[in-house]
C-alpha cells in the first residue's frame, strides 16, 4: 500500500510467521491496526518477554523461565527412565498423553547426513553425562519415526547400551483411527515386526 | 501439460511452507528433477513414508517440459529398503549414495545405467554383511558415478609427462588423472597411490556390471580410495558433499 510504510512493514514482519501468506497478514495487520493500542502493546510485549524470560533447561535442555524446567523441579516423577526428543515441542505432545512419568531430554536436532548435522551439533554428549551420573535405568528414544529420526535412535543406542541402560524406541506402526487399506507398506511392515501378544 | 509416471530414488526433501515439501529424485528416463509435493505433512497426506531418503518410488508429476519445479501429485512406494534403515553402516552410506547424486547431477540429465547401478548399490548395501562390503560398494558406485557423469579421470597415461607406456605411481587430482614416478617428484599436491588402487579404479569404471559386483577390496584400500575421490570430485566440482564429514568421522570411529 503506497504511502503507508508502518502497515506495509508490519504485513512483512507477520509474513515472516510459519503459516502465514500475504492475504493472512494484511488480514492480521488491519486487525492490530483496528484494535486499542493497549491491545498492540500487550501482543508486543508478550513477544518481547518471551524471547528475553525463555532459556533453555541447564539439565533436560527443554525452553524453561527457571534454570530448570517444571519436568526436572518436579520431586514426583520417575528419575529412572528418561525420553529423548528432538525439540521441546515433542514434550508438550508426549505430556498429553498423560502416559508417561518419567524426565525428558531434549536432542535440540535429529542426526541429518544430507544437512551435515552430525552427533556434535546434538546435544548427546550431555545425555551421556547425564546417564553416567547414574540413577537411570532405561532411555526411551522418542524420534520421529523418518530415516533422519532412526538414523538417531540407531546412534544412541550404539552410544547408550555401554553405559549399562535399557534403551527402547517408542513403537511405530499405525495411528489410532486410521484405515489398514490406506496405509503404506513400510508402515504396516513396522507393524507387524512390532506387534503385541494380547 | 504433459503428465509423466516414473520409478525415483528419492534424494532429498526440504520442507516449504506449513504442509508442503519440495523434493529431489533421480529418474531413469528424466534424470534428476525437482518437484514441489502439496500438503504432504498434513494428518490424511498420502504419501507416507514414498518420500524417505533413497526409497525407490513410482512418481506421478506433471508441468511444463524442461520445467525447473514440477507438481508430484502422487508417490508410492515400491522398494522402501528397509534393511539399508536397520544398521548405521548401512543406513549413511545410502544417505552417503543420494548425497552424491543430489549434489553432482545436473538436472533432467538422464543417466539410465547409472539409475541401475544405484539400485543395485542401494540393494547390495543391503545384502553387504561386513563394514568393507558396504564401502567397496560404494566406492565402485562412486567410480561408475565420475565415469557416468563426465568427471572420469584419465587413467592410461601420465598426466604431467603424458608417457603412455608408465607403471602408475600416483594420482593428481588437481591435473585429474595417474603419475609416472619420474613426475611424482616433481609435483606439488599428488597422492601416491598403490597400484592396486589405481588399477581397481580403472575396471570399476569400465569394466562389466558383472565382474564389478565380485570385487573386494580391504579396508586400508577402500579408505584409500575414498580420500582420492573425495579430493578429485572436490577440486573438480568446487562442492563438498554434506554427508562426507558425517561418514569420515564415522568410518575413523569404528576403526
Amino acid at each position: 500500500m503506497k504511502g503507508l510504510e508502518s502497515v506495509n512493514n508490519l504485513v512483512k514482519e507477520f509474513k515472516r510467521l510459519p503459516g502465514i501468506g500475504q492475504k493472512t497478514a494484511e488480514r492480521l495487520a488491519f486487525f492490530v491496526l483496528k484494535s486499542d493500542k493497549s491491545m498492540a502493546l500487550a501482543l508486543a510485549e508478550a513477544m518481547i518477554s518471551v524471547k528475553e524470560s525463555v532459556r533453555l533447561c541447564s539439565v533436560c535442555n527443554s525452553i524453561t523461565e527457571d534454570d530448570h524446567c517444571e519436568i526436572c523441579r518436579d520431586s514426583g516423577r520417575d528419575r529412572d527412565i528418561i525420553c529423548v526428543v528432538e525439540e521441546s515441542k515433542d514434550i508438550y505432545a508426549i505430556e498429553r498423553s498423560r502416559e508417561f512419568k518419567g524426565l525428558y531430554h531434549v536432542l535440540m536436532g535429529v542426526l541429518a547426513p544430507l544437512d551435515g548435522i552430525g552427533p556434535s551439533n546434538l546435544k548427546i554428549k550431555e545425555l551421556e553425562l547425564r546417564i553416567s551420573g547414574g540413577g537411570i535405568k532405561e532411555v526411551i528414544i522418542a524420534t520421529n519415526p523418518d530415516t533422519e529420526g532412526e538414523a538417531t535412535s540407531i546412534y544412541l543406542s550404539k552410544v547408550l547400551k555401554p553405559l549399562g541402560v535399557k534403551v527402547s524406541r517408542i513403537a511405530r506402526g499405525l495411528p489410532v483411527g486410521s484405515d489398514l487399506e490406506y496405509a503404506d507398506e513400510v508402515t504396516i511392515m513396522r507393524s507387524l515386526q512390532g506387534r503385541k501378544e494380547i | 501439460m504433459p503428465l509423466y509416471e516414473t520409478k525415483a530414488i528419492v534424494l532429498k526433501v526440504i520442507d516449504y511452507g506449513e504442509s508442503d515439501c519440495i523434493a529431489s529424485f533421480f529418474t531413469k528416463e528424466y534424470g534428476k528433477i525437482q518437484g514441489i509435493v502439496k500438503r504432504v505433512r498434513n494428518k490424511k497426506a498420502k504419501f507416507g513414508a514414498s518420500l524417505e531418503p533413497f526409497t525407490l518410488s513410482n512418481i506421478i508429476f506433471f508441468g511444463r517440459e524442461n520445467a525447473n519445479l514440477y507438481n508430484v501429485n502422487s508417490a508410492d512406494i515400491v522398494d522402501p529398503f528397509s534393511v539399508n534403515r536397520d544398521d548405521y553402516d548401512k543406513l549413511i552410506h545410502s544417505f552417503y549414495l543420494v548425497d552424491l547424486l543430489n549434489t553432482y547431477l545436473s538436472d533432467r540429465d538422464p543417466h539410465p545405467s547409472l539409475f541401475d547401478l544405484g539400485l543395485e548399490t542401494l540393494k547390495s548395501i543391503g545384502e553387504a554383511t561386513g563394514r568393507g562390503k558396504t564401502e567397496t560398494a560404494i566406492n565402485i558406485f562412486q567410480l561408475k558415478f565420475l565415469s557416468e557423469s563426465g568427471y572420469a579421470p584419465k587413467m592410461g597415461m601420465c598426466v604431467i609427462c603424458g608417457d603412455c607406456n608408465l607403471t602408475p605411481y600416483g594420482f593428481h587430482p588437481g591435473r585429474g588423472g595417474v603419475i609416472c614416478r619420474g613426475c611424482m617428484s616433481r609435483v606439488t599436491y599428488a597422492i601416491k597411490v598403490s597400484p592396486g588402487i589405481l588399477k581397481f579404479m580403472e575396471r570399476a569404471m569400465h569394466g562389466e556390471p558383472h565382474i564389478i559386483k565380485r570385487m573386494i577390496i580391504s579396508k586400508e584400500m577402500n579408505g584409500e580410495l575414498r580420500y582420492v575421490i573425495e579430493k578429485y570430485l572436490r577440486l573438480h566440482t568446487g562442492r563438498e558433499l554434506k554427508s562426507s564429514k558425517f561418514i569420515n568421522s564415522h568410518l575413523s570411529s569404528i576403526g
